[in-house]
């Protein structure tokens, strides 16, 4: 003899009542999701590529660095359109950076609420797009070198300017120009550094936008 | 005195001296400082930074100031600056007693126990968050290093890298997305039910 169980009509309505609760704060707990695994993942790459890259010795490896960081951002921004997430997502990996047992906290720390920052005041008109990316990716790598500049000026005192004017000088007669060419020269790694930033921010702009098309085919 | 309280004591003399004391004697007071936190306080020590590339800063700066400074003496009938490279050096042990006085301040500051009086709801989360993303982070490594390899496995070769790599940042971006939705669902779930349970409580 068979049964046939029947839900109280009251339990149905609680459950599709708490289901939908669940639904309508998944939209809002998607901020802070994306904000967290982005975090993370910006901490990981800190991680890998800041290893690799200084034990190579790379030239520009903190331009490099930072310009990886504001891709991330970008395509992030590009996934998650949400005012505030870019700068949210530089927050919590700032956290994990805290949490690390490393020695150095409070350089990578700074760098990274700035380089977020920053990003986020060049996605914030228009939103993410290659252009925003490129201006995006130039801010926080020209960060880099700001605060390598102030760093090293607020632990070796003002001689380190006298020693960068120094090279630039000599950058100019190595060149042939005259000594007031140094400008050219500081102009000539200023841009440099903006190539390797804006293209790294225009890269970001693309992976968010290809992660965008490869989601929507895996989730119609 | 305990070990923690060395390092400023160690550093603010140091500070004191470098600006009492002619710059000749800057070096070896640079590594009687750095003799006393390497043995004296170890722990302290750890964060300083490796003594290689302490020895390289100084190197690098010394050979700057020696070439980029007034030139004041003369080795093997070439002319370098003497005061230029002692410069340099004062650089670094200032440099180094700095960094001494900065890892120790940041060593002490009670920073979990700020962030346990924190009653603003979205700092809160956001506390929350960088909690779960620090959870986060081995699984993320775990698999940038798995997508890196099978990539060189399946693309081996220095002129494929760039498309290794174009390939590399979209997985990890969507695999970064898809993570993203689980830790967005187990959120929710994770507050609907601390509701429940707080509505359930007498």
């Amino acid at each position: 003899m068979s049964r046939t169980v029947r839900a109280e009509p009251g339990t149905v309505r609680a459950e599709s009542t708490a289901k939908s609760r669940v639904l309508k704060d998944l939209r809002a707990y998607r901020f802070w999701g994306y904000a967290a695994t982005f975090g993370a993942l910006w901490g990981a790459v800190e991680i890998t590529a800041g290893s690799f890259l200084h034990a190579i010795r790379l030239p520009f490896s903190g331009v490099v660095l930072a310009g990886i960081g504001a891709a991330l951002l970008v395509s992030l921004r590009t996934l998650k359109p949400a005012r505030g997430i870019v700068l949210t997502a530089g927050l919590v990996c700032a956290g994990i950076k805290l949490l690390s047992p490393a020695g150095a906290v409070v350089g990578p720390m700074v760098a990274i609420v700035v380089e977020s920052v920053l990003v986020e005041i060049a996605l914030a008109p228009v939103g993410a797009n290659p252009v925003s990316g490129a201006a995006a990716g130039t801010l926080a790598s020209f960060w880099a070198v700001a605060q390598k500049l102030i760093t090293q000026t607020l632990f070796f005192g003002m001689p380190v300017i006298g020693i960068y004017k120094g090279v630039l000088l000599q950058g100019a007669g190595l060149l042939h120009l005259p000594p007031s060419g140094g400008v050219w020269v500081a102009g000539a790694f200023l841009f440099v550094v903006a190539l390797i930033g804006a293209g790294l921010g225009v890269v970001g702009a693309l992976v968010g936008a290809t992660t965008r098309r490869q989601l929507a085919v895996e989730q119609p | 005195m305990t070990f923690a309280w060395l390092s400023p004591v160690v550093a603010l003399a140091l500070l004191v001296a470098l600006a009492l004391l002619p710059p000749e004697w800057h070096l070896p007071l640079g590594i009687a400082g750095w003799a006393l936190l390497r043995w004296g306080a170890c722990d302290v020590h750890r964060t300083l930074g490796r003594p290689w590339r302490w020895l390289q800063a100084l190197a690098l700066l010394c050979l700057l100031g020696a070439i980029f400074g007034t030139t004041d003496a003369h080795l093997l009938s070439i002319g370098w600056s003497k005061s230029g490279a002692l410069s340099g050096v004062t650089m670094v042990v200032r440099a180094f007693a700095l960094v001494a006085l900065a890892s120790l301040v940041s060593s002490v500051l009670p920073i979990r126990r700020w962030t346990e009086r924190v009653h603003n709801p979205v700092a809160r989360r956001l506390i929350e968050v960088v909690v779960v993303a620090a959870n986060l982070v081995p699984v993320q490594l775990r698999a940038l290093s798995t997508a890196s390899s099978t990539l060189k496995e399946r693309r081996p070769g220095l002129r494929r890298l760039p498309m290794r790599l174009w390939l590399l940042a979209v997985h990890s971006s969507l695999q970064a997305a898809m993570l993203a939705e689980s830790v967005a669902f187990d959120m929710a779930v994770a507050a609907h039910n601390a509701g429940g349970n707080r509505k359930e409580r007498p």
